[in-house]
C-alpha cells in the first residue's frame, strides 16, 4: 500500500484519533497546571511536607502504566476520564519540580524590596514571586506538555482511543505504516503545542525582563 | 474577579471530564485486544450479532493487557470478551497453578471457574487454538535438519531463544517445566515484547523464536515451526466470554454467539491473520467476507 | 503478605541483579543525557535561532512511541541494554534541555551587564555569574529527568536488556500479584533513593547566597 491509499483509507480515522488525543492530553496539561502549581506553592512554605510530597509525586511516576491504569479503572472505569487522570499524574512531576525551584530562585533583594513596601505574603507571592519565576513554570509546563502527548498513547489501553490505538495496531502486527500513521500526527501535536505555550512563555518572560530594567 | 473566573474554569473542566467518562447504556459492548486476531474476531462477532438481530454493537478496542479486559468485564464497562484463551484464563483470572493438560478437561475447568467467580459465561471454543510453538530461522533448521523440538536437543546449547517473559515464569507450561519434559535448555534466553522478538529474529539476533500458533508473522518472517513431539504445548481453544446478565437481557445472543462456535480452525485464523498482518486488508472487511462465504450473514 | 516475603526470599538474587541492571542502565542514560543537554543547552543561549529547530527535535524524540524507537534499534544496535540505554538517554533530554536553557536565559539581564561592565569576559560570564545563577533550574531539571529515566527504565526489559520491568511486565503476563508487586515496589524504592541523593547535589551545587534558608 503506498502512501496516498493508505491516507484516503485512514485520513479520517487519523484525524478522529488526533483529535482524541489533543482532547485528553490537553485537559491533563491544564487540570496538571491547576493542580500542580499549588501545590509547590503550599510545598515552598512547608518545607517538612515537601519532601513527602515529592516522594509521594516521584513514587506515582514508577506506577508500572497497567497497574496505575487498573486503580484508577477501579474508580472511573473504561474510557476518557480514566486516561486523562493517569496522564496528570504523569505530568505533574515537571511542574512542581520547575515551580517549586523557580520560586526559590527568585532573587532575595526582590523579596525585600517587596516586604519593605509592606507587602502581604499573598501580594509577595502574586506580585513577586510568581511572575518572577513564571519563565521557569512555564518551561515545566513545555516539558508536562510534551510528555503528556507522549503519553497520551496509553489512553488506548483503556479504550479511550487517541493516536495510541493506531500505534498499537502496528505494533501488534509490525506494521511500520500504521506506527508512522499514529507517531507523525503525535509529533506534529507536540511542536503546536509547545509552539503555543512558547508564545504565552514569550510574552510572559517580555514583561518581566521590562519590570527588571526598570528597577 | 479573576478567582471566580479560575474557578469557573475549573469546574467546567471538571464537568467535562466526568461526563466523558458515562457512556449510554442501551448498546452491547463488545472489547477486545488490539492484536488483527481480536480486531478480526470482534468484527465478526459485531456483524453477526447486527446482521440478526436488532441489538446495537459497539466495539472497545485496544485494550492494553489481559488484566484490562478483566477488570472491565467485572465492571460492566463491556459485557463480552471477543476473545479469551482458556490457558491465560486458567493462570490469570482463576489463579490456578496447576490443570489438566487435556484440552476438554482444561475448558470444563475454565467454563465452571468462570462462571462461578464472575457470573460470566464460557462459550464453546470458535475452533481454532492459540498455544505457544517453537519456530527456527530456515537457515537453522536446514543447517541442523531440525524437523521436531526433540531435534534440538544436540544444539540447543549452541543456540539463542527468544521468548516473551511470560513463558519463563508460567507455571503449568512455561519453561521449568518444558526442561523437564524435554531435558534440555537453551544457550543463550533473551526475554523479551513478542513483536520486538520477530524484529530480533529477522536481524539474526536470535535464532529461536517462542511463537503463538496463529501468528501470522511465522509466514513472513519464514519460520519454521517445529512439532511438538512430546505434546507438552496444550492446545487450549480460544472463545468469547459473555456476562451472564447481558445474556438474560438479551436471550438471542447466546445462540448469535453460538453460531460462530467451531467455524474457524487453527489454519483458517492464521490465514485471516495473514490477511490483515501482512497483506494489510482492513479487519472489518476480512471478517465480512468470511461470514459472508460461510453465509452467517446476509451479502 | 507473607506470600510477599517468601516470594522476595526465594528470588532475592534475582531481585537484586535485576535493580543492579535497571540502576546501571537509568545512571548511564541520564549520565549521558546531563553532559550532552547542559552543554547543548548553553550553546543554544549563544545562538540567535537555533534553540527552536533543535529543541523541537528534542520534543518529537519525546513523542515516539517507546517500542516503536527500540525496533528502530534493533539493526543498528541488536538486543539487550545498549538500545535501551541509547533510548533512554533521548527521552532524558528534554527536561535539562529545556531547564539549562531557560534557566541561564532567564538569568537578570542586568547582572550580566554588571559583569560585562566589569570586564569580564563571556566565559567568566558563564562560569561566574550564568551558571552559578541556574543552577538550581538545572538541577531542577536533572532531578526531573532522573525520576523520568527510573520510571521509565521498565522499558528496558522488553528488549532483552532486563531491569525491573521484568518482573512487572511478567507479573502482569502471568498474574503473578507478589512478581509485580515486587518491581513495583523495586522501581519506586530506586526513585526515591535517587530523588535523596540529587536533592543534596541541587543543594551542594546551589551557591551559598543563593541558598535559600529553608531546608529542601
Amino acid at each position: 500500500m503506498n502512501a496516498f491509499e493508505f491516507i484516503s483509507r485512514y485520513g479520517g480515522q487519523i484525524l478522529e484519533l488526533t483529535g482524541e488525543h489533543l482532547y485528553m492530553s490537553a485537559i491533563a496539561i491544564l487540570l496538571a497546571i491547576v493542580i500542580g502549581v499549588p501545590l509547590a506553592v503550599f510545598m515552598t512554605r512547608n518545607p517538612k511536607i515537601a519532601v513527602t510530597i515529592q516522594t509521594i509525586i516521584n513514587t506515582v511516576q514508577t506506577i508500572p502504566t497497567i497497574s496505575l491504569l487498573l486503580i484508577i479503572m477501579i474508580f472511573l472505569g473504561l474510557g476518557y476520564s480514566t486516561a486523562i487522570v493517569a496522564l496528570v499524574l504523569y505530568s505533574l512531576l515537571p511542574i512542581v519540580q520547575n515551580t517549586y525551584a523557580g520560586l526559590e530562585n527568585v532573587d532575595k533583594s526582590m523579596i525585600e524590596a517587596g516586604t519593605g513596601m509592606g507587602m502581604t505574603r499573598l501580594q509577595l507571592l502574586t506580585y513577586v514571586k510568581l511572575p518572577l519565576a513564571l519563565p521557569i513554570i512555564l518551561a515545566g509546563v513545555r516539558i508536562a506538555a510534551v510528555v503528556a502527548v507522549g503519553s497520551a498513547t496509553i489512553a488506548t489501553f483503556v479504550g479511550a482511543g487517541g493516536l495510541g490505538e493506531m500505534i498499537m495496531r502496528g505494533i501488534s502486527t509490525t506494521d511500520d505504516q500504521k506506527i508512522l500513521a499514529g507517531a507523525i500526527p503525535a509529533a506534529v501535536l507536540v511542536v503546536v503545542v509547545d509552539m503555543l505555550i512558547g508564545k504565552i512563555e514569550k510574552r510572559a518572560s517580555y514583561r518581566v525582563n521590562t519590570a527588571r530594567t526598570n528597577k | 474577579m479573576k478567582k471566580r473566573w479560575i474557578y469557573t474554569f475549573v469546574t467546567a473542566v471538571l464537568t467535562v471530564v466526568l461526563l466523558a467518562g458515562c457512556g449510554s447504556s442501551n448498546v452491547v459492548k463488545i472489547g477486545h485486544q488490539p492484536t488483527s486476531e481480536q480486531t478480526i474476531m470482534a468484527q465478526m462477532l459485531k456483524q453477526v450479532i447486527e446482521g440478526n438481530s436488532d441489538i446495537k454493537v459497539d466495539l472497545v478496542g485496544g485494550l492494553g493487557a489481559t488484566p484490562v479486559v478483566l477488570k472491565a468485564m467485572e465492571n460492566n464497562d463491556i459485557q463480552i470478551s471477543a476473545i479469551r484463551y482458556v490457558g491465560t484464563d486458567l493462570t490469570s483470572s482463576l489463579g490456578l497453578k496447576e490443570f489438566s493438560k487435556d484440552p476438554q478437561e482444561a475448558f470444563d475447568l475454565v467454563k465452571k471457574g468462570v462462571a462461578e467467580k464472575f457470573d460470566q459465561e464460557w462459550f464453546p471454543s470458535y475452533g481454532f487454538d492459540n498455544t505457544y510453538v517453537f519456530t527456527v530461522r530456515k537457515e537453522i533448521a536446514d543447517k541442523y535438519q531440525l524437523k521436531k523440538i526433540s531435534d534440538l536437543a544436540k544444539v540447543a546449547r549452541e543456540l539463542h531463544l527468544g521468548t516473551d517473559a511470560s513463558w519463563l515464569e508460567r507455571p503449568n507450561d512455561g519453561y521449568e517445566a518444558f526442561k523437564q519434559e524435554y531435558g534440555f535448555d537453551f544457550g543463550k534466553k533473551t526475554p523479551m515484547d513478542i513483536g520486538l522478538v520477530y524484529k530480533a529474529v529477522a536481524n539474526g539476533e536470535v535464532d529461536i523464536v517462542l511463537a503463538y500458533s496463529t501468528d501470522s508473522r511465522l509466514k513472513e518472517f519464514n519460520l519454521v515451526t517445529l512439532e511438538d513431539d512430546k505434546h507438552f504445548f496444550p492446545p487450549y481453544g480460544a472463545s468469547a466470554v459473555v456476562r451472564n446478565d447481558t445474556l438474560k437481557q438479551y436471550p438471542q445472543l447466546t445462540e448469535l454467539i453460538n453460531k460462530l462456535s467451531n467455524k474457524i480452525d487453527t489454519p483458517t485464523m492464521t490465514a485471516l491473520n495473514y490477511q490483515a498482518d501482512v497483506e494489510k486488508h482492513d479487519p472489518e472487511e476480512i471478517a465480512r467476507t468470511f461470514l459472508q462465504e460461510q453465509g452467517l450473514i446476509q451479502k | 503478605m507473607s506470600e510477599f516475603i517468601q516470594f522476595i526470599q526465594e528470588r532475592h538474587e534475582q531481585i537484586l541483579l535485576l535493580i543492579w541492571e535497571h540502576s546501571y542502565i537509568s545512571f548511564i542514560a541520564v549520565m549521558a543525557g546531563f553532559l550532552v543537554s547542559v552543554p547543548l543547552g548553553i550553546i543554544l543561549t549563544r545562538t540567535e535561532k537555533m534553540n527552536r529547530y533543535v529543541i523541537g527535535f528534542v520534543n518529537i524524540l519525546q513523542t515516539i512511541p517507546s517500542l516503536a524507537l527500540l525496533g528502530l534499534m534493533i539493526p543498528l544496535l541488536g538486543i539487550g541494554a545498549v538500545p535501551a540505554i541509547v533510548a533512554l538517554f533521548l527521552y532524558s533530554l528534554l527536561p535539562m534541555l529545556r531547564n539549562t536553557f531557560t534557566g541561564i536565559m532567564e538569568v537578570d539581564p542586568a547582572l550580566k551587564e554588571a559583569a560585562k561592565g566589569m570586564g569580564m569576559t563571556s566565559f567568566q560570564i558563564l562560569w561566574k555569574v550564568e551558571l552559578p545563577l541556574a543552577i538550581s533550574i538545572i538541577m531542577g531539571g536533572f532531578r526531573t529527568a532522573t525520576i523520568y529515566t527510573i520510571s521509565w527504565a521498565t522499558l528496558a526489559a522488553v528488549i532483552g536488556g532486563g531491569g525491573l520491568g521484568y518482573l512487572v511486565f511478567t507479573g502482569l503476563g502471568v498474574a503473578n500479584d507478589n512478581m509485580l508487586l515486587t518491581g513495583a515496589l523495586a522501581t519506586a524504592m530506586l526513585a526515591t533513593i535517587a530523588d535523596f541523593i540529587t536533592r543534596k547535589i541541587q543543594n551542594v551545587c546551589t551557591p551559598k547566597g543563593l541558598r535559600s534558608n529553608r531546608a529542601n
